[in-house]
């Protein structure tokens, strides 16, 4: 198959796929496929056949009935959004966030946060010492020299 | 000036209810129309279209807007649903889609069913959603092909099937 007919095959099945409107037509193989059916009367008769059955889905009655202001009031009024955990920790931020900002609670917060932050810090760097024996090994020492210097 | 969806999602995520509306307002016509094609019962598929705003509402921090349109991702939903009920239902009754079980609604009467809507409504269920996804929801042969986990090649063989079974109905029709 030469690259022409190859075009024509693909605009054929491009034209049985998607019909005559060419805004139906894959964007990429639009200009292509243009092209080929300007180029053979094959496909024109093709694209008239297509054409006619555009037209008759056209006259598909469908509508749309229902009140879309009315729906979303009583979805989003009637019904509790679910919040995943990262929701649910960013609105928790937030409203800390907001509390921080009122000029009420500053001081309260301030001092608080202060507080918080100062026991953290005490109960995580002090380290009662279990182990002795370094001490005990060093006093020894210390008084084995002085014993040694006396005599 | 208009949000872009991606920030109005981004709002419904924090609770915004003007932000949920906005986006309500422009995505349930389609959906609703959607659903009716492919149930083709009015109230079944009013409810669908209902199900997929509340997952909006509930759900949107399942929407990633770097992978797909949020249309594509109602989309997506409303599909599975329809597939959902409609395999539900041919599992209770032999259910066929293109007898109605309910009554035309009152905006339907007037201009009342076409020859191709009940051709379309005796097209086999992939055949139907991918034709309907393509000619009626503009949605590319890519999202249509995400939407069904299949391949864009499958999309289009099922497109080429679709339109052949019409053109037979319709001349069988008349």
């Amino acid at each position: 198959m030469n690259p022409d007919e190859k075009n024509q095959k693909r605009a054929m099945d491009v034209i049985a796929a998607y019909g005559a409107e060419q805004s139906a037509w894959p964007e990429s193989e639009r200009g292509a496929t243009f092209d080929a059916v300007q180029s053979s009367d094959g496909l024109r008769q093709i694209l008239s056949e297509e054409a006619s059955l555009d037209s008759l889905l056209q006259q598909s009655a469908r509508v749309a009935t229902l009140d879309a202001t009315q729906v979303a009031q009583q979805i989003a009024h009637g019904l509790p959004q679910r919040l995943t955990l990262s929701q649910r920790l960013s609105r928790g931020l937030e409203v800390v966030a907001e509390s921080l900002s009122s000029d009420v609670w500053k001081p309260a917060l301030a001092a608080s946060l202060t507080l918080s932050a100062g026991i953290a810090v005490g109960s995580t760097t002090y380290e009662p010492v279990e182990d002795w024996s370094q001490a005990e090994q060093y006093s020894f020492t210390v008084v084995g020299e002085e014993y040694s210097d006396e005599s | 000036m208009q949000l872009d969806e991606p920030r109005l999602v981004a709002l419904v995520r924090k609770g915004d209810q003007r932000a949920y509306s906005e986006l309500v307002e422009r995505h349930l016509p389609a959906i609703e129309v959607y659903a009716k094609r492919i149930v083709n019962d009015d109230t079944l598929a009013q409810d669908i279209a209902q199900d997929v705003m509340v997952v909006l509402w509930q759900r949107s921090s399942d929407f990633n807007p770097n992978k797909a349109r949020l249309t594509t991702w109602l989309h997506r939903i409303a599909h599975n649903r329809c597939i959902d009920i409609m395999r539900k239902r041919q599992r209770e009754v032999s259910w066929d889609p293109s007898e109605s079980e309910h009554p035309l609604t009152e905006s339907d009467k007037p201009r009342e069913r076409q020859p191709i809507d009940v051709a379309l409504m005796r097209l086999p269920e992939s055949q139907r959603t991918a034709l309907v996804m393509t000619y009626y929801q503009n949605l590319s042969n890519r999202e249509v092909a995400e939407i069904m986990n299949s391949s864009v090649r499958a999309v289009e063989s099922l497109l080429v099937r679709a339109r052949g079974n019409l053109k037979k109905q319709l001349e069988t029709q008349q």
